[in-house]
């Protein structure tokens, strides 16, 4: 089955802005993506092909980025909002895009967990709201209001930065 | 008509039901109020896409890719080595097994190399392969056929186990090509021929390549009669 591995490695850097816009910087969102990937090659034959692995890998993440804020709650993070910009690795961008990178990290990272997920699998990823509310195994009518609720509170920070 | 927000999202999403979406588009016209929330969600989008779609156009790490990269499991002896050689007959078993040995400690061959080149069954395992059903009794000391299957590109692979080596091989053309190795149950002197641990790593690794069920008994024997095709 060297289609699975090839398959998952097309998706790789979906997979990657995904985990970008759950978590809040480029590391954590790779350490993610690892996570999940191991997941997935241990749970390989749960997938079934012919169905679509974005959203089997993309509900592995997920889960996994769940359990991940589960421990971090515990561990209760310190970190302060000043200290978020100077996540290592990134390319020097000018002032005003570092502004505006950290605005939209900023603003998502503000989210609740619940609309954060939300509008990354259909803002962010592009996913039809059907495909998002399956991955996340909630009714349309949930779907709907946590991603309206999320964008409301997304466009009053961007508009408030 | 009130246009709550959640409609207002789903016509920027595209996902309003195509009854309302007429509606709302007559509203469209009329309504600059309307318009203005409808482009405040696609700027939304956009802004959104703006910032996170960059990272696909970024190398992707090794740590990540590496994952995927075409290797053998845990304790499954990779012949990738072997795909850099020009194609020569099967090399002697006692070869084989010495070098399965030898590598099982935890050494692998470095991977690399084409698919082309794999190394060909030849002698008693080619012929086990050619023409031994699964179901055949086994002997003490040959070679036993496991499962025939097809992999995911169609083509048939049979899972062995001998004295010197198990694993499995696939048919290309008119040859076996040995896709993994493991070391072989060993000369027994009983008639009952257990399967070994090698046997037990063959059919775990074919498994992984396996699309669909293994062949029947039938099946196997038309396909066998049938030159493997």
């Amino acid at each position: 089955m060297k289609a699975f591995e090839a398959e998952l490695a097309g998706l790789l850097p979906r997979l990657r802005r995904f985990g970008r816009a759950l978590a809040r910087d480029a590391a954590d969102a790779d350490d993610l993506v690892q996570t999940a990937l191991e997941r997935a090659l241990k749970a390989r034959a749960q997938w079934a092909p012919g169905t679509r692995l974005d959203s089997w890998m993309m509900r592995i993440m997920r889960n996994c980025w769940i359990d991940e804020t589960r421990s971090r709650t515990r561990r209760a993070r310190t970190l302060a909002p000043e200290e978020d910009g100077l996540a290592v690795g990134d390319p020097a961008p000018g002032p005003e895009q570092a502004a505006a990178m950290r605005d939209v990290d900023r603003a998502m990272a503000a989210l609740p967990e619940q609309q954060r997920e939300v509008i990354a699998l259909v803002l962010v990823e592009g996913l039809a709201y059907r495909e998002a509310a399956d991955i996340l195994d909630i009714p349309m009518g949930t779907l709907t209001s946590r991603l309206t609720r999320g964008r409301q509170a997304l466009v009053q920070m961007l508009e408030a930065a | 008509m009130e246009w709550d927000d959640e409609l207002v999202a789903a016509y920027a999403d595209g996902e309003l039901h195509s009854l309302i979406q007429d509606r709302f588009e007559e509203a469209l016209q009329r309504d600059d109020a309307l318009r203005a929330r409808v482009e405040r969600e696609k700027m939304l989008r956009a802004r959104l896409g703006g910032h996170f779609d960059p990272v696909l156009d970024e190398p992707v790490p090794d740590a990540l890719r590496g994952m995927l990269a075409p290797r053998p499991a845990a304790d499954v002896v990779s012949l990738d080595a072997h795909r850099r050689r020009p194609d020569r007959a099967w090399v002697p078993t006692a070869i084989a097994a010495s070098l399965v040995v030898g590598l099982f400690g935890g050494q692998y061959l470095a991977s690399g190399g084409g698919i082309s080149t794999l190394p060909a069954a030849g002698g008693d395992l080619a012929q086990a392969l050619d023409t031994q059903l699964a179901s055949a009794p086994a002997t003490a000391g040959a070679t036993r056929i496991g499962t025939t299957f097809r992999d995911g590109e169609g083509r048939l692979c049979r899972t062995f186990d001998g004295a010197d080596v198990a694993g499995f091989a696939c048919r290309d053309g008119r040859a076996w090509r040995i896709e993994m190795l493991a070391p072989g149950s060993g000369a027994q002197a009983s008639g009952y021929q257990q399967a070994s641990s090698g046997a037990m790593l063959a059919l775990q690794a074919a498994q992984e390549r396996m699309a669909g069920e293994p062949l029947g008994e039938e099946e196997e024997r038309r396909v066998r009669d049938a030159g493997w095709r």
